[in-house]
């Protein structure tokens, strides 16, 4: 049977412990070909084949898991152009960082997996999060493995339980995305919803990501299919290794599924990693959508272990795509700064709103007492509560607000890392009774809540589009915004609302000030803002312009000539 | 009024000497977000290398805002804790 070997280390070509001489050993019993990680070279050793993987990225890692990720991906992307897979009939891991890339290849080999253990982490003596993140993936390999090989002691089991995953999905376009409901976190799952839906009506459809616990089974299996991993499968190190982990899960559940896609595109850093790995095992165009950047997050300052390999991913999602689409001119600027991409390979689409689902939700009678006493004016803010969105500046602006009429009520909904600090903040100013947390609404309710609102603000430092800012529009309620990125695109200032300058919270104040003042002149601008969106931010449109542009890729891919070494493998 | 929880009033005064954003994020890391894959607190304690006490006294605050669940003497994130954790990415 020929065996590729695939392994972190083989004597002498790369050598870091003993594992190396043990590999040799059992290469030199099996035969077959080798498929070394993280090496540069190809050579012939005792007659067998070695082919390097490929070195990883110079990009500074924080743990040895983060780092046999990093392995992971770069070799998937890399084996299609350096190892002819004619002929290999099993696909053999060494030690868990092997186990990982063998796992994957064998699926898009379609060839058993087998995996090799010399030592266990437990034998080890390894200690800690990431110890525990070792001996997950160890045990995930020995459950997944149709053969698994204690190579010391010679024991064979066939661990692998019988009724393998083997249904066939088909899509013609596969949208690869860490939100999607049920786990829903910021703008950017509501427009994979709105896009997916829209474009299953002319194309068959599939979009991969990520479940809540209890919720991880797929659906649909005719225009639209959703494939979902659970992200909780493995334990990881942290939040980075958490992203790669169930990146190689839903990689590998793409494969396992038979997904043969024309085109994949793929939302942000999350789905980065599995995204370019599909691309050239499968040989499908990319196209990506960023709908943020840590560099933008960071203003430009990327040091961190994570904030780099974010950076590297985001870079090379972009590098990787054919087209790049972003959600305003802002963050084309942005983009194009922190990737030197060329600038004709940048689109502006920007987000919209589901108006016909937004305009189902009516306030229910007597909803407005849960936030406001009747004789206040509602100041209504939704988002994550982290830096970059404000919230801050927006309690120093209520402090201001507050000091000179009582009347207003300032309901902030949403949660995340920075509520306990933003609690005790309205509290010291003594603001308890006028700023109320509500903490995350769903849709439908948050959609109400906007709707009760008299002004609604979006105080972002940092801010790619403003999906708020549309959906206060598309609720016909005056906005009151930073003039920083997307938003100063979004609101028309005078029209459909006021910008004012970030991180400033008096001129925020008074801004919300004279439109609790003036409410026809409030009125005005919502229902001018209504206007805007209904005219510009329709997501059926939007949709038909995303449709052009991957006709225009999948002709350019056609004449394109690119070809690996996979492409006889079904 | 919507009844927010407002736990910070409970909290002792001191910042524990533990972030409890850490608490959660090892917590994620560790997968234990139901009670099947709950872990043992004592395990938890030292597996992120500290002090007992300390560890129960954060995840007591953590489980008063709802971010964390006890199952007997293991403890898991619950939906809105781990949704916490994933607000950091976007």
């Amino acid at each position: 049977m020929a065996v590729l070997h695939v392994a972190p280390e083989l004597e002498p070509v790369k050598r870091v412990g003993e594992l190396a001489g043990w590999v040799r050993e059992t290469v030199q019993s099996e035969g077959g070909k080798v498929l070394l990680l993280g090496y540069e070279g190809r050579r012939t050793l005792d007659g067998v084949e070695v082919v390097g993987g490929g070195a990883p990225p110079r990009v500074p890692v924080s743990d040895v898991v983060e780092e046999a990720f990093m392995e992971l991906f770069t070799t998937l992307a890399e084996a299609p152009y350096r190892l002819d897979p004619s002929g290999v009939e099993v696909v053999e891991g060494h030690e868990w960082r092997g186990g990982l890339v063998a796992y994957v290849l064998a699926k898009r080999l379609g060839t058993p997996f087998r995996f090799s253990i010399y030592t266990r982490e437990e034998e080890r003596g390894g200690w800690g999060l990431v110890a525990e993140a070792v001996k997950s993936v160890e045990a995930f390999l020995e459950r997944e493995a149709d053969e698994v090989v204690e190579r010391r002691s010679g024991r064979v089991s066939k661990a692998r339980p019988a009724g393998r995953e083997t249904r066939r999905a088909e899509c013609e376009v596969l949208h690869i995305s860490w939100e999607y409901p049920p786990h829903m976190v910021g703008g950017l799952g509501r427009a994979v919803t709105s896009i997916v839906h829209r474009l299953s009506a002319v194309a068959r459809t599939a979009v991969l990501t990520i479940g809540l616990p209890g919720r991880v089974e797929d659906e649909g299996a005719g225009a639209l299919t959703v494939l979902r991993v659970d992200p909780f499968t493995l334990r990881t190190t942290g939040l980075v290794s958490w992203v790669y982990a169930f990146n190689a899960l839903m990689l590998a559940k793409a494969l396992s599924r038979g997904l043969r896609p024309r085109l994949l595109h793929a939302h942000d850093w999350l789905s980065a990693p599995a995204a370019v790995a599909l691309k050239h095992l499968l040989r499908a165009p990319l196209v990506a959508t960023i709908h943020a950047t840590e560099y933008g997050r960071s203003r430009g300052s990327i040091s961190t272990p994570m904030q780099q390999q974010i950076h590297y991913w985001e870079w090379r999602l972009t590098y990787e795509a054919w087209k790049v689409f972003v959600c305003s001119e802002s963050m084309k600027g942005e983009v194009l700064a922190a990737f030197a991409l060329p600038s004709d390979k940048v689109i502006v689409l920007p987000n919209g709103i589901d108006l016909e689902s937004f305009d189902r939700h009516a306030p229910a009678p007597g909803e407005r007492d849960r936030y406001a006493l009747p004789w206040e004016k509602i100041v209504f803010f939704a988002g994550r509560h982290v830096y970059d969105k404000g919230v801050d500046v927006l309690i120093e602006a209520a402090r201001v607000l507050l000091s000179r009429r009582g009347d207003a009520k300032f309901v902030v909904a949403g949660d995340g890392p920075m509520r306990m600090h933003l609690e005790w903040l309205a509290r010291s100013y003594g603001l308890g009774d006028k700023v109320l947390f509500t903490g995350r609404l769903p849709d439908d309710a948050l959609y109400r809540a906007m709707k009760l609102a008299d002004v609604v603000v979006v105080p972002s430092r940092y801010e790619p589009f403003g999906i708020v800012a549309l959906e206060a529009m598309a609720a016909a309620k005056p906005v009151v915004a930073s003039r920083v990125g997307g938003l100063s695109e979004i609101v028309v200032d005078g029209e459909t609302g006021l910008l004012v300058p970030p991180e400033d919270p008096a001129a925020l104040a008074s801004a919300i000030e004279r439109l609790l003042d003036n409410p026809g002149k409030a009125r005005e601008m919502g229902l001018r803002g209504r206007r805007r969106v209904e005219e510009l931010y329709r997501w059926d449109k939007i949709v038909r312009y995303m449709r052009h542009v991957y006709g225009r890729v999948l002709e350019e891919y056609a004449a394109s000539g690119w070809r690996t070494l996979f492409d006889s493998m079904p | 009024m919507l009844s927010a929880p407002n736990l910070l009033y409970e909290l002792p005064v001191e910042v524990p000497m533990l972030d409890p954003f850490e608490v959660l994020k090892a917590l994620h890391a560790l997968a234990a977000v139901d009670e099947v894959r709950a872990v043992d607190v004592e395990k938890f304690a030292r597996i992120i290398g500290a002090p007992l006490e300390e560890v129960k006294e954060v995840l007591a605050a953590l489980r008063r805002m709802d971010y964390v669940s006890f199952s007997g003497g293991r403890v898991y994130l619950t939906e809105i804790g781990i949704m916490k954790i994933s607000s950091l990415f976007c």
